[in-house]
Formats: C-alpha cells, sequence, structure tokens
C-alpha cells in the first residue's frame, strides 16, 4: 500500500508540478474565462439602450375563479419591466371554451404561451402551452407558477400560517415536432460536447502509454518490477492518470464557474440582461446542467477504460514507435466512438443509437449527446454508466494477471500472437504460484 | 544464506531453467555465468521472486523469496536500465522510496557514494548528460541504495575503464566483507575467476559447470605447459601422444597436453632444447574450460 501511495504520487508530481501543467492550464483558464464571459462581450456590442424588446403573447385561462392569472400577470410584468423592454401582451379569459389544447401547436405558436390554471379536488393545477416565449419569462413562471398553490390557499384562509404544498406544474410539449428546436441545436452541438472527453480520452491513452514506455524502453521498469508488485505498478499508472485527469477536468470546472459568476455579476449590474449565460442559451438551459453532469462522468468512466486498455498495450510494447502502431487498432476504435457521438446528436434511428449508447467504448462520447437532444433520458444514461463502470472492472481484472506477465516481455511479434504469448505465460505463471505458494 | 533447490521453470513445452541448485553462504561472491539465452535472467528473476518456479523452491535467510524479501536485495542489470530523463537525485529517491529507504538516507547514502565514485558534481544532472562509465557508477549506486544483504550483480564491469572497475572491485569486496550475499555474472570470466570461490555455468537452463572453481579447475583434466626455449619445433612436439595444441605467443610456446601425465613426456623433449628458461605445467583457466565445456555444447547444437 505505501508502494502503491508513492508511485501515485510520483506519477502526479510528474504531471501536475511542471511548468507545461502551470502553463497549459493558465492558457486554457483563461480561454474557458473568455468563452464564458462571451455573453456580456455580445451584450457590450447590443445598440438597444433601453435593453432588449421582450413582446411575447401570453394568454391565461383561469377557471379557478380566484383570478390568480391575474396575480401572475402582475408578477411577469413587473419583473420583465426591470431590465427589459417590456412589449408582452397579456390576455386573460374566464371561458371554458378558451381552455388549450393540443391544437394549440397546429396554429402559429412562436413567441406565445397559454397558461391554463384551474382546480381538481380543490386544488390549484397549471398547465404550460410554451410555443417559445423569451427565456426571462420562463424563468419567472417557473418560480412563481407553484406558488399558486399557497395564494389560493391564503386566499380562502386568510391570516393561517400552514405550510402548503406547492401547485403542480405540467408543461404540455408540441407532439406532432419531428425534430424539436432543442433536438436541432443538440444536433449541431453534440461535436462541441465530445470534444472535450474524447480529447481527455486521448490524453489518458497517450499519456498512460508515455509513462509505461519511459520505464520499459529505458529497461527501469526491471528495477521498478524487482521493488514493486506488477499489480500495484498497473494500478498506480491508471490511478494516476486518472486523479490528474479528474484534477484537470475539475480546474477547467471551476474556471468555467469562476467565468460564468464573473459575467452574470456584470450581467446583474447593467440596465439590459442581454448579457446574462440564460438568455444566450434560450431553451437550452434546463439541459445544460445534467448534460453538463454527464459529460464529467462520462469523460471519468470512459478515461478510466482506456487508459486500463493503453496501460496494458503499453506494457506489450516494447518502445514508443511500437506502442504508436499497436495502439492503432484502440484509436480506431475511439474515431469510430467518436463518429458515434456526432451521429448520435442527428440520428433519429433509436436501435442505432442504443448500440453505440451502451457499447462500452463508444458510450463516454455517445451518452451526453444523445441525453441533450433528448434521445434518451436518465435511465439510459444509468444504464450506460453501469456498462462503462462493468467494463472498466472487467477490463482490469483481465488485463492485471496479463500484465504481470507482459510488463516484463519484449517479445516483438504480432500483436494477436503478443497478446496470445502473454496469456500463455500469465497462466504459467499463476499456475506457477499457486504451487509455490502451496509449498509456503 | 540463499539456497536455490532443485529450480526449473517451464513455459509450456520450453524449459528455461533445468533443476538448477546451489547455496550461496553469507559473505560469499558467486559466480553465475551463461551465455545470452542460457536462463541467467530467468533465475535471477526467480531469485528476487518475481517469477514462480515450476518445481524446487529459493530461500533466502530461511524465507521463501517473494515480494516481501525484495527490499534486501540489491539488483543490477546487464543492460542500463536508467531513467535518463532523471536527475541522478531523482532517479535516486524513486528507485530509494520503491525499496522502502526513506528520503533523508537517500540523500546522505547518495552523497556518500557520488563523492565515493568522484562523481558528486553530476548529483543534479540529467542522466543522459552522463557519459557511458558514470551511468554504470548510478546503476550500481541504484543497486546500493538501500544497504543490501544480498547483491545480484548482472555485468558491473560493463562500460568501465580499467580504474574504474577496481573501484567497483573494492566496493564489492567491502560488501563481501560487511557479510553480503552476491551474486555475480560477468563475461570475463577472469573477473569471475578472481572473485569468486564458487560458481554455477548454464547452458539452456542446465547447469554444464558447478562446484568450487578449485575443484572445477582439478577435475578438468586438460593442463597447458608454458616453455620459453630455442629451436622449439611445433612438429615434433605435436607428435608427442597426448599433446593436442602448440603456439607461440612473443618468446613463450603454450602447450597443450590432455592430462598431466603427459607433462613428463613433454619434458624429455623440452630438456634437449637450447637456453631453456622457462617450463611451466599450468592447470587450464577457467575461460578454457568455458569454452571447452560450453564451446563444444554450441557446435553440437
Amino acid at each position: 500500500m505505501k508502494k502503491l501511495k508513492y508511485l501515485i504520487k510520483y506519477g502526479l508530481k510528474k504531471r501536475l508540478f511542471t511548468k507545461a501543467f502551470y502553463i497549459s492550464t493558465a492558457i486554457i483558464g483563461v480561454l474557458i474565462i473568455a468563452i464564458t464571459l462571451l455573453p456580456t462581450i455580445i451584450g457590450s456590442f447590443s445598440d438597444e439602450p433601453g435593453g432588449e424588446v421582450i413582446d411575447s403573447h401570453i394568454q391565461f385561462v383561469d377557471t379557478t375563479g380566484y383570478e390568480l392569472g391575474l396575480s401572475v400577470e402582475a408578477v411577469v410584468d413587473q419583473m420583465i419591466s426591470n431590465g427589459f423592454d417590456n412589449q408582452i401582451i397579456f390576455e386573460q379569459s374566464t371561458n371554458p371554451n378558451d381552455i388549450p389544447d393540443l391544437t394549440f401547436y397546429n396554429s402559429n405558436y412562436a413567441n406565445r404561451a397559454v397558461i391554463y390554471i384551474y382546480l381538481e379536488a380543490d386544488l390549484v393545477k397549471v398547465s404550460v402551452f410554451n410555443g417559445g416565449i423569451h427565456y426571462a419569462i420562463s424563468t419567472v413562471l417557473n418560480s412563481y407558477l407553484p406558488e399558486l398553490q399557497r395564494l389560493k390557499y391564503h386566499i380562502d384562509n386568510p391570516g393561517s400560517i400552514n405550510e402548503i404544498g406547492a401547485a403542480p406544474v405540467s408543461y404540455v410539449t408540441n407532439p406532432y415536432a419531428e425534430d424539436t428546436e432543442l433536438q436541432t441545436l443538440m444536433s449541431s452541438l453534440s461535436t462541441i460536447v465530445i470534444i472535450p472527453i474524447f480529447i481527455l480520452i486521448t490524453i489518458a491513452l497517450q499519456f498512460i502509454g508515455t509513462e509505461i514506455m519511459e520505464e520499459k524502453s529505458t529497461k527501469a521498469i526491471e528495477i521498478i518490477i524487482a521493488s514493486v508488485k506488477p499489480r500495484t505498478h498497473f494500478f498506480a499508472k491508471i490511478l494516476s492518470i486518472m486523479i490528474f485527469l479528474v484534477v484537470q477536468l475539475l480546474v477547467y470546472v471551476l474556471f468555467g464557474l469562476i467565468g460564468v459568476g464573473i459575467n452574470e455579476l456584470i450581467a446583474s449590474g447593467q440596465t439590459s440582461s442581454s448579457g446574462s449565460w440564460g438568455d444566450l442559451v434560450g431553451v437550452l438551459g434546463p439541459i445544460i446542467l445534467p448534460t453538463l453532469a454527464i459529460t464529467i462522468v462520462c469523460a471519468i468512466l470512459g478515461s478510466l477504460i482506456y487508459s486500463v486498455i493503453g496501460g496494458f498495450f503499453a506494457s506489450l510494447s516494447v518502445n514508443q514507435e511500437d506502442y504508436q502502431t499497436i495502439q492503432t487498432p484502440v484509436m480506431m476504435i475511439l474515431m469510430i466512438s467518436y463518429m458515434g457521438g456526432i451521429f448520435a446528436g442527428a440520428s433519429q434511428l433509436t436501435g442505432v443509437l442504443l448500440f453505440f449508447a451502451y457499447f462500452p467504448f463508444s458510450s463516454a462520447l455517445v451518452l451526453p449527446v444523445a441525453f441533450a437532444a433528448g434521445q434518451i433520458g436518465w435511465f439510459e444514461v444509468f444504464i450506460g454508466f453501469g456498462v462503462m463502470a462493468a467494463t472498466a472492472v472487467g477490463l482490469i481484472a483481465i488485463f492485471t494477471p496479463l500484465y504481470r506477465a507482459s510488463i516484463l516481455s519484449y517479445d516483438q511479434s504480432g500483436l494477436f500472437k503478443r497478446i496470445k504469448n502473454t496469456y500463455r505465460t500469465s497462466k504459467v505463471l499463476k499456475d506457477n504460484q499457486k504451487l509455490y505458494e502451496g509449498k509456503k | 544464506m540463499l539456497e536455490v533447490k532443485n529450480v526449473t521453470l517451464k513455459y509450456g513445452d520450453f524449459i528455461a531453467v533445468d533443476n538448477l541448485s546451489f547455496e550461496v553462504n553469507k559473505g560469499e561472491i558467486f559466480g553465475l555465468l551463461g551465455t545470452n539465452g542460457a536462463g541467467k535472467t530467468t533465475t535471477f528473476r526467480t531469485i528476487m521472486g518475481l517469477l514462480y518456479p515450476s518445481s524446487g523452491f529459493v530461500r533466502y535467510e530461511g524465507e521463501f523469496v517473494s515480494y516481501d524479501t525484495v527490499d534486501k536485495i540489491g539488483y543490477m542489470i546487464e543492460e542500463r536500465s536508467l531513467l535518463t530523463k532523471l536527475t541522478v537525485k531523482d532517479l535516486m529517491l524513486y528507485f530509494g522510496q520503491l525499496k522502502n529507504v526513506t528520503v533523508k538516507d537517500i540523500l546522505t547514502r547518495l552523497d556518500y557514494w557520488l563523492e565515493r565514485f568522484n562523481i558528486i558534481d553530476y548529483k543534479n544532472k540529467k542522466i543522459k548528460e552522463l557519459s557511458k562509465g558514470n551511468q554504470q557508477k548510478i546503476q550500481f549506486i541504484s543497486a546500493l541504495i538501500n544497504e543490501p544483504s544480498l547483491l545480484v550483480l548482472d555485468e558491473p564491469f560493463s562500460g568501465l575503464d580499467v580504474i574504474n572497475i577496481e573501484l567497483f572491485v573494492e566496493v564489492i569486496r567491502e560488501y563481501q566483507q560487511k557479510g553480503c550475499t552476491i551474486i555475480f555474472s560477468s563475461h570475463q570470466i577472469d573477473h569471475v575467476e578472481s572473485f569468486c570461490e564458487r560458481l554455477v555455468v548454464l547452458e539452456k537452463g542446465k547447469s554444464v559447470i558447478a562446484g568450487l572453481i578449485k575443484d572445477v579447475k582439478n577435475d578438468f583434466k586438460k593442463h597447458n605447459i608454458k616453455v620459453i626455449a630455442d629451436g622449439l619445433d611445433k612438429e615434433k612436439v605435436l607428435a608427442i601422444p597426448g599433446v593436442y595444441g602448440c603456439s607461440q605467443d612473443s618468446k613463450q610456446w603454450t602447450i597443450k597436453i590432455e592430462s598431466d601425465a603427459i607433462a613428463p613426456s613433454v619434458f624429455e623433449y623440452i630438456k634437449m632444447l637450447d637456453n631453456l628458461k622457462k617450463y611451466d605445467v599450468e592447470q587450464a583457466s577457467l575461460s578454457e574450460i568455458f569454452i571447452a565445456k560450453v564451446g563444444k555444447k554450441y557446435e553440437e547444437a
């Protein structure tokens, strides 16, 4: 355990406390902050002195008899007037004939919304038919509509201090849409989403290979393996690379958060809120955070799978050139997975998509895109995580005994023959170990 | 004491080491010889517990060798085995800590050895900037950094000049006197002969020569006669029964005889020569025994 800890520490020190890491982190950090300040930069070029114009059309159909629609209208009107050029058209109705249904999406619904407030078993319920109103209005509605239950209760019971639950709000989406705005946007953004994962996986594959090859090609491995078990060496290499990648990932996320924080701080001080990320991402807002979380988990699990493979392939190689040659099939799988990730953003072929999502070597690149595009849900995402985690554990279990045979071997036959020879040797080593330990 | 008992290591049909047995006492330098592919590296790896034998066992200080014993062992391999991008100090810290030596001890010992080998100025230099001879010194220091009680040295003098070989010999002798068990391998057989009392010679995994060097030489019947005299007729010498070689090196003749019993017959001829200055009957050198035993086997193969 002591040697494992030391090897991990050594690997991390070699990667983290270097000028190259400091410089690259600083440059990437500045770039991330610059990207996250994009809304403010865009906002600063806006020529609308009075703020962005919001001219959505909102109709309230309130059959409760409590005039709850009017209260929502007042809140939206007041909130939007603060920072925007409020040109919203409100319409109130209590007529049951105006109750909306899915035919809403048959009409010209762009920039319109109908909010239906009704009672069911004396409880307030809300249905929202959103045809693409401004994000700022959606934000106000999201936070205020659940309050209607409490409002009704206080009208019925003035002075009561009882705690009342929120009103259930359902968002009725367009069932006829073949390709929603969200999907179109995510399809075009899919390559951007998977690039960081692809980069991290490639880094994992290259770093672990370089590190092991550096020791093997100089024959220093003979001295190292004479001091630590091959298993300890293998685990230490994987763990140090993984910890390094997680640290790097967290540093980038931190830079992102700092950038977003600075951006929102600047945006809140402006008369217009056009510099906010919320406005820029629009309808993508609610799925950004879950997608980001899935992306991080996928990046970690994907890097783990590929670093285990990379570690084993490096142990089979005799020098850097040899490693570059024998890792070609792995790189090809990674490239196919990358293409699968892009395909996932655009494809409507559920079967193919699920194959790429559950195939452990492409899951990391496909899951975030497919989720963001709304093609799979949380259930499928968790299955994908499970498949990746199980694969990583399985690969470690298979490769660890083989690593013991391959790390001190300088076999230069073809890849498959090399793997076959390694398997045979590892079997002999295992059998001998059993016999030997029996004698003890 | 290191005990290698009936060790066999098989990989399928291939036998890397076949029923090898020897013992190395505390404070002894033991020679392990063999041509390339003879099973020397496999034997070293088995001794250090990196490989498990298919049959037989290796015990060190009464315990079966395993990764629990590796911290007591210093190992120097035949090829360069240094991380050339690291500095001397960083490399020693890396290798030393893998042997569970504290940083403080590593640095103290490193300073001592660098001073001893006259390379103290290279402490913070990268290995790749060092000459081959100095790299060999660093490799030797890395084997000593954990103050081992068992030292495995595979070709320790490779790439060294005569002065540095003497320096290494001095250190190895010191370790021997401290009671360290030393296994030594070299392609320069005269080193083995001058260093070791006992040896094993491996050929295709099998021991072909084993035991005390003195006994090996005694058992080897062929002898050499060194002669310095005028008028020696090579053809007449070769005509003597039991003489199988006669060659001249400078003024000295070397006559090879099948056994020391032939020596009187040769002397009968030599004593008639003019100006006889030298007549010595010598045992065959270890080198000759090695070539005779192993070289012959190669030819057969």
